[in-house]
């Protein structure tokens, strides 16, 4: 998707792309040079550190796109109008010649308006679905590591991107499928497009997807394959349904994990909320969690109430250890940086590499 | 834990209640079971009550839990919402007022500052709005609201803070919204009101032989109300949209008039839309004045209420009831109506009453010098509710105190039936150097009184066949 040498400036920068941003750290081939947001969104002035350079994430769109040789569009959580804010940039970008990468979600109207302009759009793997009524679930011999969601905003892309840099870093082949799309850019695959599509009914999508994952198996022969699982895992609460943990259901049904990860939103949980969790999961999903972890962002339980939609606050990893520690249940991790991914990959390792039955060498 | 069950008991003319604390309900008993509740004899107390109960208690009834740890639940995340989810911006403008209104918080009748020539300055209010905006990331939809005094009078920097803000702060939804007393609206400023699409609320406290009694100009003791009926008249006219979506008015009574008078006054004036109304009643925060309620204010006021109910009913014409009274009955929706998929089993052992807001987070009230206060509402002399300043920033410790008022009062609060429901916060437990417990004591026979007599109606209403739902919220709204 990217060449080693191309400078990247992501545009617009929230919530919805933070995951993204913490991803490349673990990623020496993509090289995000410049990050630019709105004034008004809270971030312009907070930075990362990426690939060891301190980025700063800014306002000025144009001063920013000077060093930049390639525009990624991406996905936003704040709502913003598409012609006075993206369409403006894209025509701004192509006039200087800049490469542009577009991930944001643009209706067909949209579209037509850069019609013009040259893109590069980043979408679901794309894979023709099974409508055989004979074809069977196959089994998947390589190990999987499953990576799930209670809610929105669970830094899921991190873990699951994070987990596969940290095994290759340990000498082992992996196959990631993300669940989110973005997972392109960072040569990986992704949960494909038929299972978001309302053309294919739920048996076709779970018999097509496992033999989506089987024909990259065979392909690539990885030691370990991680599937992120979009949407929740399940309802979070009866008033908050999400998409009623559907997607996971299908994809669940699909293939079997040998070792399940799920994040939820950092609140001050007592011990049975995991055991409840862990209880319901394996009801729903014929899973066993294995690892859970506390995103950085808790919910706003008043405003979530007010709104019948969950609302959300952001935390620091401070504040993620300081509830973890509180809590002090042994499979819950701090999956939000290098020295938590460190440690579940070691017990990823341990249970894997270690267990009857599938295992990695 | 106490022995006794978290309820409270109390009747209609027609039936016995009571209200569950820790299920957070009302349910209706028969009367034996009631006196059983309010006298807790058990010896009395035949089989039928005795089972009753019983049956009460198994669907997770009568509980004895109560609240044993005093903290808000917004106090382990404060920091989180200061730092990333502020809702709304207010801005004193000015402390200048051309009106001397009578009950004003500002008169001189009150533990607060006096009306006075400070304004603030451009530096202020730029430096006001980008502490705000920096600390709204966790928000797709913020308010920046202008205030007084009289906020026209320093409309060329309302002017320029919306400028400010669309230029710098673009990319964001932002509404405007602004408080005025009407005098001073023209057609350049309702045009400039309409092109931002400000939520305007006007003050407006009835007819003119009301509203002239209280509501007059600072240089000649004149009443207000011409002036203002014809800047609305003016405004209606100019921009009718903007008028019908955006602009709305503020009666403030002072116990004494009568709001039978109201309504004729709203269908005779073309300008006035009966939906548009608010009622509220002279303060009695930061001031040792009693207000008095006149026998007739109070006899008119409980008939316009059962007139008011009446025609819910179906039973009286509704364009024959006060406008006045419909906020007031949404507070019923607020505190009845409930969302029955919230089951709640009891009460959390960490707790708070239900008074306080998030201070500086579901507002942020900015004075003319950069002074932080949770709202408008309280004095701003009081050190008490002073969370900081534009240049230091809003003190986590004050922040925290404020929010956890009942800490002074936790032991009485605890054992107190309307802790869901209480609505006192910071400025009404403020004695101007602390909160206070003298302060909050003062306030709770009202509240309790007030919240038992929304049950009753709620319950009689219920009774006679009203059925409250969501669509008539919205209806009511």
């Amino acid at each position: 998707m990217f060449d080693f040498d191309e400078k990247i400036l992501l545009y617009p920068i929230d919530r919805e792309n933070l995951s993204i941003i913490k991803s490349v750290e673990n990623y020496q081939n993509i090289h995000i040079h410049r990050l630019v947001s709105f004034e008004s969104w809270g971030h312009v002035g907070e930075y990362y550190i990426i690939n060891g350079i301190k980025v700063d994430i800014s306002y000025d769109f144009e001063k920013a796109l000077d060093d930049c040789t390639t525009v990624w569009i991406t996905n936003s959580w704040n709502e913003i109008d598409f012609t006075n804010y993206i369409q403006p940039a894209i025509h701004v970008a192509n006039k200087k010649g800049k490469r542009i990468v577009c991930s944001r979600e643009l209706s067909e109207k949209e579209k037509i308006l850069i019609s013009d302009i040259d893109l590069t759009y980043i979408s679901h793997s794309s894979f023709m679905p099974i409508t055989n009524r004979d074809s069977r679930v196959q089994e998947i011999r390589t190990p999987i590591i499953s990576v799930m969601s209670s809610t929105e905003y669970c830094n899921q892309f991190y873990i699951e991107t994070a987990i596969g840099a940290e095994l290759r870093n340990q000498g082992y082949d992996v196959l990631l499928v993300t669940s989110r799309k973005e997972g392109v850019a960072f040569e990986a695959n992704t949960i494909p497009d038929f299972m978001f599509s309302r053309n294919y009914n739920e048996n076709e999508k779970v018999i097509s997807l496992n033999q989506y994952i089987r024909y990259l198996e065979t392909k690539k022969q990885p030691d370990v394959i991680i599937i992120g699982v979009p949407g929740a895992a399940m309802p979070y609460h009866h008033k908050y349904s999400s998409d009623f943990g559907i997607l996971s259901y299908e994809i669940s049904e699909a293939i079997k994990p040998d070792f399940v990860i799920l994040s939820s939103p950092c609140m001050p949980y007592e011990k049975d909320f995991f055991l409840g969790i862990e209880r319901d999961l394996y009801g729903r999903l014929g899973v066993t969690v294995d690892v859970h972890s506390l995103s950085p962002y808790a919910l706003d339980l008043s405003e979530s109430s007010m709104e019948k939609n969950l609302s959300y606050i952001s935390v620091d990893d401070y504040y993620v250890q300081k509830t973890i520690n509180k809590i002090a249940f042994d499979c819950l991790m701090n999956l939000n940086n290098t020295k938590g991914i460190s440690g579940v990959v070691d017990r990823i390792i341990n249970k894997l590499a270690g267990g009857a039955g599938t295992y990695i060498t | 834990m106490s022995d006794s069950p978290y309820i409270h008991p109390f009747k209609t003319s027609e039936q016995c209640y009571f209200y569950d604390v820790n299920t957070d309900k009302i349910l209706k008993i028969p009367e034996p079971v009631y006196d059983f509740l309010s006298n807790q004899n058990n010896s009395q107390a035949d089989e039928a009550t005795r089972s009753f109960i019983q049956d009460l208690k198994e669907n997770g009834f009568l509980r004895t839990d109560r609240v044993e740890v005093s903290e808000h639940p917004a106090t382990f995340l404060l920091p989180y919402y200061l730092k990333n989810k502020m809702h709304q911006l207010i801005l004193q403008v000015t402390q200048c007022c051309n009106l001397r209104c009578s009950y004003c918080t500002y008169s001189g009748s009150y533990k607060n500052r006096l009306h006075s020539n400070s304004i603030m300055t451009i530096e202020t209010a730029e430096q006001a709005i980008d502490f705000f905006m920096k600390r709204t990331k966790d928000i797709m939809n913020v308010s920046v609201s202008f205030y007084g005094g009289e906020p026209m009078l320093n409309l060329a920097l309302i002017k320029h803070c919306v400028d400010y803000i669309k230029k710098r702060y673009y990319g964001k939804s932002i509404d405007f919204g602004m408080t005025t007393n009407g005098t001073l609206l023209d057609v350049n400023s309702i045009t400039f009101l309409a092109n931002n699409r400000f939520d305007l609320i006007i003050s407006l406290d009835g007819p003119k032989e009301i509203h002239d009694k209280n509501r007059r100009f600072a240089k000649n003791g004149e009443g207000s109300f011409s002036v203002i009926m014809d800047n609305i008249g003016i405004m209606k006219s100019l921009y009718p949209s903007y008028y019908q979506e955006y602009v709305r008015f503020n009666a403030v009574s002072d116990a004494k008039q009568i709001l039978s008078c109201f309504n004729e006054f709203i269908s005779d004036e073309e300008v006035l839309d009966e939906k548009k109304f608010m009622l509220n009643y002279v303060t009695d925060h930061y001031t040792e004045r009693k207000i008095d309620i006149d026998d007739d204010f109070f006899i008119d006021r409980e008939y316009e209420v059962f007139k008011f109910f009446l025609s819910k009913m179906g039973e009286y014409p509704k364009e024959k009831t006060s406008y006045l009274l419909n906020s007031q009955f949404a507070r019923m929706y607020i505190h009845c109506f409930k969302d029955i998929d919230i089951e709640q089993e009891c009460i959390p052992r960490k707790f708070h009453h239900g008074g306080p807001c998030i201070p500086g987070v579901t507002r942020l009230f900015v004075d003319t010098s950069g002074r932080l206060f949770p709202c408008e509402r309280v004095s701003e002399l009081s050190e008490t509710v002073m969370l900081g300043d534009v240049n230091k920033g809003i003190s986590l410790i004050k922040a925290t105190e404020v929010l956890n008022i009942e800490s002074t009062t936790h032991s009485k609060c605890k054992n107190c039936w309307v802790y869901r429901q209480c609505s006192i916060c910071v400025a009404r437990a403020d004695d101007m150097q602390n909160v206070s417990a003298v302060e909050t004591n003062k306030m709770c026979p009202t509240v309790c009184r007030s919240m038992e007599e929304i049950f009753k109606d709620y319950c009689v209403l219920r009774e006679l066949g009203y059925s409250f739902n969501e669509e008539r919220l919205q209806g009511e709204k």
